[in-house]
């Protein structure tokens, strides 16, 4: 495909997909603000409103990649095109990669500022959480065609991660808040691994 | 019967709630959180107290003698280093005062301590190098996370049980002998206030942050005998049962209730439903009772479970034998039921993701924003205690409890109604209601 059509359709669905979510994933933003403290803290508190709250960005973000296509009657017309249907798919994944990275990034700037010890660890730990608890939900609604079911599956991963805490290993989300930040390469890779499964069964599934 | 009888309709949507991938991620949350939080944890019966033990715990009882002293200290910290720590919605939140609110919070101080302005300014100028050296997350409280956590009636001190650094100490100070308890308590709600809520000083913690004290072996043989006779143990444990899943049905029955309200729609159904004569309030109250008679079905089913677990660990004792069932009809199914109705009523008005979102929203401030336990409002959305004990704080707030059930009750029923009515407005072709993020639908079809 060529680089301008790429940008076509990346034009066209950030217009009429992207829009609500971003707004919805900004409006997390600027809450976090109000519900946490963000100035004066050290490494451990500063990254609780990055961990356990920006991470919700993630399952805002990723979960409805597949939405659009979830109403059978742009499925069937989207199955007429001759642009492969998981390359758009790809590219909003790849876009919702950057906002995720631009959001975190802004709110570490702005801990920052506000002289909390944050620094680039937190900005990584904070991206490996969302990322991950947003790719769950993509997995989710991918797998199953349901969007609904994606938002569960983040939403029930989110919950466990206060119940069972550190029980979940290298899979704790909120890790650096409890003091040691282990296991966000994990995170990071455990992510892209389902992200290559989903996409693989969505293959085979198109046919 | 026009349209199918109620029964038949019901049956079907019931087999579509069952059959479906959210009910079985639903029942598997259910079962999880049971399993993990309650089964695991509940192993053994508890210790009945014996008299002359080395100890018998702490407990928060309001003694104005220890209250006031140590209210005053850490409000004195606090002030030095303007920095007051709060617990608005559940995180932590360190409150800097402006200098106007800071005068007051002095006029405070001075008033409790009989101190000067100037005394006050001059203490301060004395310990300042030694404040700079002193951490300012001292005497957090805090559970792991930073969360706050009150538990048998202790405070966990921040995540990793340290207390902070103690050092400096303060300069002598007294409180003033002409004040009373009342009014030291009024002027700890007027601190409460300045710093913004929701404070150490609040009506909800001060009790809790600056009172505890050794529990006497009358007090713990008190809360013994209440478990085994007043609750007839099962009924403690139910409560516990009901603090875990409650946690559960604040959220993930919107889940469900969207993906059923979605079907139609999803399968190219709806204009087909629309044209059948079943009146829409008896298609939609036929899928609101699917959905909470199969949802209660992981409730009772997990309820008689915990009920048998304990009874295994109390046998031979006086035991109620229908608390879990009791508990679970009382305290769980309003919960179920409400977020089940507003799942619905806001994906037929708006859309399913705005159905999410908002009881997300609801779900995060109702959870964090209330205490593990001793905290029942008229209008929150989870109730929690957990604890096998402390009945007699559960009890002098169950016409807040039996209140806040019947509330939610009654607004389920209203939103199904009203689900009912939009339903009804858009088969008859009216296109009611906002889409968010789902394209609008024009010539919606009409019966």
């Amino acid at each position: 495909m060529e680089f301008g059509f790429l940008l076509k359709i990346v034009k066209i669905n950030l217009r009429h997909n992207f829009l609500p979510h971003l707004a919805a994933a900004l409006g997390i933003a600027l809450l976090a603000p109000v519900i946490f403290e963000t100035s004066s803290l050290d490494a451990k508190l500063a990254a609780q409103p990055l961990e356990m709250f920006l991470c919700l960005v993630g399952a805002i973000l990723f979960t409805p990649v597949f939405l659009p296509e979830q109403d059978e009657n742009i499925r069937d017309l989207i199955r007429s095109k001759q642009t492969n249907y998981l390359a758009v798919c790809a590219l909003r994944f790849l876009y919702s990669v950057f906002t995720l990275a631009a959001i975190i990034a802004c709110f570490t700037l702005f801990m920052r500022s506000c002289e909390s010890a944050v620094g680039l660890q937190h900005f990584f730990g904070a991206f490996a959480s969302a990322l991950f608890l947003g790719v769950l939900g993509f997995s989710g609604a991918g797998i199953s065609g349901n969007v609904t079911v994606g938002y569960m599956v983040a939403m029930i991963y989110y919950i466990v991660n206060f119940t069972l805490k550190e029980k979940l290993g290298n899979f704790y989300l909120f890790s650096m808040s409890s003091g040691n930040g282990e296991g966000k390469v994990f995170l990071l890779a455990a992510a892209l691994l389902l992200v290559v499964v989903v996409f693989e069964w969505k293959k085979v599934k198109e046919g | 019967m026009k349209g199918g009888s109620f029964f038949a309709l019901y049956i079907r949507e019931c087999k579509k709630v069952l059959c479906s991938l959210t009910f079985l991620l639903y029942a598997a949350a259910v079962f999880a959180m049971f399993y993990t939080q309650f089964y695991l944890e509940v192993n053994g019966p508890e210790i009945e107290p014996k008299p002359g033990e080395s100890g018998y715990g702490m407990v928060a009882r309001e003694v104005p003698e220890i209250l006031m002293p140590r209210a005053t200290e850490n409000l004195l910290w606090e002030y030095r280093s303007n920095s007051y720590v709060a617990y608005p919605i559940g995180f932590y939140k360190e409150v800097r005062l402006k200098e106007k609110d800071r005068q007051k919070m002095a006029d405070i101080i001075c008033e409790i301590t009989g101190m000067t302005q100037e005394e006050l300014n001059r203490f301060e100028g004395k310990e300042e190098n030694d404040l700079d050296k002193s951490d300012k997350t001292s005497f957090e409280v805090g559970g792991e996370n930073g969360i706050r956590e009150i538990d048998n009636n202790s405070f966990v001190v921040d995540g990793t049980g340290n207390m902070g650094d103690e050092d400096p100490s303060l300069p002598e100070y007294h409180i003033s002998e002409s004040m009373t308890y009342e009014r030291f308590r009024e002027l700890m709600r007027a601190a409460d206030d300045l710093i913004g809520g929701g404070s150490r000083y609040s009506d909800k913690y001060i009790v809790t942050n600056f009172s505890n004290v050794p529990k006497t072996y009358e007090e713990a043989r008190k809360e013994y005998e209440q478990l085994t006779k007043e609750d007839k143990v099962t009924g403690s444990y139910a409560r516990l049962y009901c603090d875990y899943i409650g946690v559960m049905l604040g959220i993930l029955p919107v889940f469900v209730a969207v993906s059923l309200m979605q079907l139609d729609r999803k399968a190219r159904m709806e204009a087909l439903i629309y044209s059948r004569c079943a009146s829409s309030a008896r298609i939609i109250f036929a899928r609101y009772m699917a959905l909470v008679s199969v949802m209660f079905l992981p409730i009772i089913i997990t309820a008689g479970i915990g009920q048998a677990r304990v009874m295994g660990f109390y046998q031979g004792m006086d035991m109620d034998l229908f608390a879990f069932a009791k508990e679970a009809l009382i305290w769980m199914l309003p919960s179920l039921m409400a977020v089940t109705a507003i799942g619905m009523v806001i994906t037929e008005f708006a859309s399913g993701l705005v159905a999410i979102l908002l009881q997300g929203a609801w779900w995060f401030v109702s959870l964090f924003s209330g205490g593990l336990s001793g905290e029942i409002g008229k209008f929150s959305l989870i109730i929690r205690h957990n604890s096998l004990y402390k009945r007699d704080i559960l009890m002098s707030l169950y016409g807040n409890f039996l209140f806040n059930r019947v509330f939610f009750t009654l607004l389920a029923v209203l939103l199904v109604m009203l689900t009912a009515v939009i339903y009804e407005e858009k088969r008859r072709g009216r296109n009611i209601g906002i889409r968010f993020f789902v394209k609008n639908r024009k010539n919606q079809p009409a019966a």
